[in-house]
């Protein structure tokens, strides 16, 4: 015997997994979708900042994958796979980003309104040397930069992102590193 | 073994810092900080790197694209404006002077890209493809491209699809050092799409567009891709990201033509 799922027509976002919800707003199930994209904007915009390093072009990004996503709500599996699924769909976004504004400059971000203005300017001058040091990485290394910190994920979790071996991951994330200081100018 | 008070390098702080190192070296270093100046200086400023690279600005974190989202996904799709430029904007004599200089100098340069772009482990299909890139200049007849190109330069292609059993399908795309992908053929602009290959037929034919990128300078390796089925964007770009720019792509049965070009500022 067949057991039906009920499918709630307001899920209950917070307890919901992933899947879940991707599932329901395929079933059509009112507000799955928003619950997906509340649940994810912050990472995804954390993500395609690190890659990025402009706040407008993160959010255009940002924008952007999520959008991209619900492209994927029709054939979407639930294989608990859907972070992976998130994160390389932002990391494309922001490649074709790359590709499409290559003549922006990164470091166009004013520093955010705070109680020491001080250290605010200096946080986004350091901020603004280190996305031009990161624009000037090849595209595998930037990958994996972003990926690390970005979305704060481990060696292993990078290797499954990817498809590549975790070997691969640390030597790109190292020499990456490496490249980030020669072109920020620390001494080695 | 390693001295006990020998200094670490910055690469043994960046691994320090992702835990990379053993606990025996890791306390080792430690206890060096505390008496080398210059060492826990380095170790410092690593810090710093690693807090910058995982900094967000704060406002950025307040920003709420549920509302920019939904309506997007409720509006009908917009097409950005294509930065393709199309075939009217090739004058006809340079058209023609494109299929003239491919036809009769294909043993001269072509053979001479060939020689630079495909691997001795020969792939049989290989010898019966080939790809010609131009250099579009406005008032001048389209000239072959000689290994170097600007980052700006208008491009024109040319194709060789001959052999027992030619090709039906063909996409034209450079890719860079770092690994981005500049599409010719199939024109890709609009990120919801996914194109597929374009249709070709057997012999020697130009193709009709200019395309200007805006490309990073340094090597550019542009396939010329030939397959019996369709392929789209997104598989071959996946593709793309599985090897080092500028190998063979793991296209089983395709016929292929590398340019192995190198951008470089006018």
């Amino acid at each position: 015997m067949t057991k039906l799922e009920v499918i709630p027509l307001r899920p209950d976002s917070t307890e919901r997994s992933d899947d879940d919800l991707m599932r329901l707003a395929r079933a059509g199930a009112a507000g799955a979708f928003e619950a997906l994209v509340r649940r994810h904007q912050t990472s995804t915009l954390r993500l395609c900042y690190r890659y990025l390093g402009s706040t407008s072009l993160a959010q255009d990004a940002a924008q952007n994958t999520l959008v991209e996503l619900y492209r994927y709500v029709p054939r979407y599996e639930p294989r608990g796979q859907f972070p992976a699924l998130l994160r390389r769909i932002a990391l494309n976004q922001c490649r074709m980003l790359v590709r499409s504004k290559r003549r922006v400059d990164p470091g166009v971000d004013a520093p955010s309104p705070a109680e020491d203005p001080e250290a605010e300017i200096l946080r986004a001058e350091r901020q603004r040397e280190l996305s031009r040091a990161l624009s000037k990485l090849p595209e595998r290394h930037r990958r994996v930069i972003a990926l690390r910190f970005g979305a704060d994920l481990t060696y292993q979790e990078i290797a499954d992102n990817i498809g590549r071996p975790i070997g691969t991951v640390r030597s790109r994330i190292f020499d990456g590193l490496k490249k980030l200081r020669r072109t920020l100018g620390v001494e080695s | 073994m390693r001295k006990p008070d020998v200094h670490a390098s910055r690469d043994e702080w960046e691994r320090y810092l992702e835990g990379e190192l053993t606990q025996s070296r890791a306390a080792e270093l430690e206890r060096h900080a505390l008496t080398c100046e210059a060492c826990a200086a380095a170790r410092d400023e690593t810090r710093a790197l690693f807090d910058d690279l995982f900094d967000v600005p704060p406002r950025l974190l307040e920003t709420d694209l549920v509302a920019g989202v939904l309506a997007r996904i409720e509006a009908p799709p917009v097409r950005r404006a294509p930065r393709w430029i199309f075939a009217p904007l090739v004058p006809l004599a340079a058209a023609a002077a494109i299929a003239f200089a491919f036809v009769i100098p294909w043993g001269d340069a072509a053979e001479e890209f060939r020689a630079k772009s495909t691997s001795p482990a020969a792939h049989a299909a290989d010898d019966w493809v080939g790809l010609t890139a131009f250099a579009v200049e406005p008032g001048r007849p389209p000239q072959p491209i000689d290994g170097a190109l600007a980052p700006d330069q208008a491009l024109a292609f040319a194709y060789r699809n001959i052999g027992p059993r030619p090709f039906d399908h063909l996409m034209v795309f450079g890719v860079s050092e770092g690994g981005e992908v500049y599409w010719y053929y199939p024109a890709y602009d609009d990120a919801s799409t996914d194109p597929a290959s374009v249709p070709v037929r057997a012999g020697a034919f130009d193709l009709p567009d200019r395309v200007t990128h805006a490309l990073p300078t340094g090597p550019l390796h542009v396939y010329g891709l030939f397959t019996r089925e369709p392929r789209t964007v997104r598989a071959i770009e996946a593709l793309v990201r599985s090897i080092e720019p500028g190998e063979r792509l793991p296209v089983e049965g395709a016929g292929q033509h590398v340019l192995h070009l190198e951008v470089s500022a006018r």
